[in-house]
């Protein structure tokens, strides 16, 4: 076998596992296809989600049976105000030995999973959003100075409930910024939800079976880093992320105007990445611009920091994305 | 042969047409204009032949200069293929030597691709983008150098000489040079009395034949002969008139002197 034949069964096996895997989700999660194609994405790409939704939208549901689906540890976290960085981190506790001495040992906390579910994300403190920060960026966890790994695949969905605004913290910029994705959940058409109904009020209740493991989701995430990007379209995507700073030569006017920060390099890496995934999905081997702009705006979206004008105007941060992404065909 | 070499190789024949519907494209646009100036050069007095195939060469030159620095590199071309055959930047990434990982399949599918795209269809010979433009630059110029060509000059200064350097005359037939036409040798009746006349009413400074003659009779023949002498004359008197009173432009004179000495020479031919 070929190295050319080899890595096209890898990537068969690559699109055939993601095919099923969406299958199994669809079982339980109903609609919202782009959204569940965007959060697997981001998931094989080893990244991490924030899901903006309505209460009662499924965003529990859809993460549970991600996990579920991949085979993979999951556990989920209820953030509330009186949550403390321990209880997400885990803590040292006093245990008595196996002579009988006493000693810390450390009991590991919720994160330690290979899904991780942060529920209502900006209900917690700010004290204890940043308890997700190492984990999420180092894939360890430091406690009383003791680092604990851990164990890939390693991936956080984070909730966010747009309407309760009261006695919520608001995620700061370095957080936000470490989320790869942000999708956002809209309310399901009257299709959608007479499907749900009929599947969530009936006697039948349907488990999602596994489709992968975790050396098959390691693999997936290796492949997904080998798929070439050309000169041309890394620069296509350099000028989409530069377009987003308000003081760059390529922003357009409505950044300018309305912008008060723009995309940090983890959005060009999660361009790149989620536009690697994109392309091997579609049955292509090496990245378009077209990939590029498919995954823009859920990169871009929470990267994009609008000033006051905009909020008082209504400008979204999804409306300015589009103006970016205009401009960058422009030039 | 490595795959390099086979990319660049299904790239030549790409390059080969790009190259020609470059020269094709500039070098319409240019024999236009080449044309145009071999139009004004032959006002002028240069010899017509020698002007269009000058114009012609210079074009062609003019062409093959734009084609080669024009000249598409690799990257070029297949940006170009890449969004007339709607490849989604296969080539461009196939091309690329830094990708690594799936490169070699990325190359193979941009051979693939590169073999069953026909050139003409990513270049195919059309006219010249703003060939609008172009024609409408080159109809003002027309019209312009028309205008500057046949442009009743200012003054009198600008004519030149105040007669025209017609044929001298050798025979009844032919028009007089930088002095009065001659009397025809031939007998006519009153010929002279009639071009005096005639002379007399195309402008007031006609410049007059001699003073009529006895009356000669004479035969059917040189009768026709005489008369187209006469036309002649009185032709050359009022050519004459019009550049004494500066209406006559350059180019309108090297005209006029060329159909003079054409007729010179018909009259010489044996009929």
């Amino acid at each position: 076998m070929t190295a050319a034949q080899s890595i096209e069964q890898r990537a068969d096996a690559f699109r055939a596992t993601f095919q099923h895997v969406t299958e199994q989700v669809r079982l339980a999660f109903v609609g919202h296809h782009e959204l569940v194609e965007q959060a697997l994405i981001a998931f094989f790409c080893g990244g991490h989600t924030l899901i903006e939704g309505a209460p009662g939208l499924g965003k529990t549901l859809l993460v549970r049976t991600i996990a579920q689906s991949l085979n993979l540890t999951y556990s989920r976290v209820q953030c509330t105000p009186d949550l403390l960085p321990g209880d997400v981190t885990g803590t040292n506790i006093l245990a008595d030995g196996p002579q009988g001495a006493r000693a810390f040992s450390f009991h590991k906390g919720p994160i330690f999973a290979n899904v991780v579910l942060a529920d209502e994300i900006n209900r917690a403190t700010p004290r204890t959003q940043s308890a997700f920060l190492e984990a999420m960026q180092e894939h360890q966890v430091t406690v009383f100075g003791a680092a604990y790994e851990i164990t890939a695949p390693f991936a956080v969905f984070a909730t966010e409930n747009p309407i309760e605004m009261e006695g919520t913290y608001p995620l700061p910029e370095a957080q936000l910024d470490r989320f790869f994705f942000k999708l956002l959940m809209p309310s399901p058409t009257t299709d959608e939800l007479a499907e749900i109904i009929s599947r969530t009020t009936g006697s039948i209740s349907v488990r999602p079976a596994p489709q992968a493991d975790a050396a098959a989701v390691a693999e997936m995430i290796a492949l997904i880093r080998e798929v070439p990007v050309a000169d041309d379209v890394l620069r296509f995507a350099l000028r989409l992320v530069r377009a987003t700073h308000p003081d760059a030569d390529e922003a357009p006017l409505r950044i300018r105007q309305y912008g008060r920060y723009g995309a940090s390099p983890r959005a060009a890496q999660s361009l790149i990445l989620g536009a690697k995934a994109h392309a091997l999905l579609r049955q292509r081997y090496h990245v378009a611009k077209d990939d590029v702009r498919a995954v823009a705006p859920a990169a871009l979206r929470h990267r994009i920091l609008v000033n006051f004008q905009a909020e008082m105007e209504h400008v979204s941060a999804d409306a300015l994305v589009t103006d970016v992404l205009a401009s960058a065909e422009a030039h | 042969m490595s795959i390099d070499s086979a990319l660049r190789a299904a790239f030549r024949r790409f390059e080969r047409r790009a190259i020609a519907v470059a020269f094709v494209r500039s070098f319409s646009i240019g024999l236009l204009i080449s044309l145009l100036a071999a139009e004004m050069a032959g006002l002028a007095g240069a010899p017509a032949a020698t002007a269009a195939a000058a114009a012609v060469a210079v074009a062609a030159i003019a062409s093959a200069a734009y084609a080669w620095i024009a000249w598409p590199g690799m990257l070029a071309l297949a940006r170009r293929i890449d969004e007339r055959a709607r490849l989604n930047d296969l080539l461009v990434t196939a091309i690329d030597a830094r990708a690594g990982g799936m490169h070699a399949v990325v190359r193979r599918a941009g051979l693939a691709a590169l073999a069953k795209e026909p050139a003409a269809r990513v270049y195919p010979f059309e006219l010249p983008r703003h060939w609008r433009r172009w024609l409408l630059a080159a109809g003002v110029m027309q019209a312009v150098a028309l205008q500057v060509a046949f442009r009743a000059p200012a003054s009198r200064a600008q004519t030149g000489p105040t007669s025209l350097a017609l044929p001298a005359a050798t025979d009844s037939a032919s028009a007089g040079g930088n002095r009065a036409p001659q009397q025809p040798r031939t007998e006519s009746s009153a010929p002279d009395v009639q071009l005096a006349e005639a002379g007399s009413r195309s402008s007031g400074q006609a410049q007059r034949g001699p003073a009529a003659g006895a009356d000669r009779p004479a035969s059917a023949g040189s009768a026709a002969v005489n008369a187209d002498g006469d036309r002649l004359r009185l032709a050359a008197a009022d050519a004459n008139a019009q550049i004494a009173s500066g209406r006559v432009p350059l180019a309108r004179r090297a005209i006029v002197e060329r159909y003079f000495a054409n007729i010179q020479s018909q009259r010489k031919r044996p009929q």
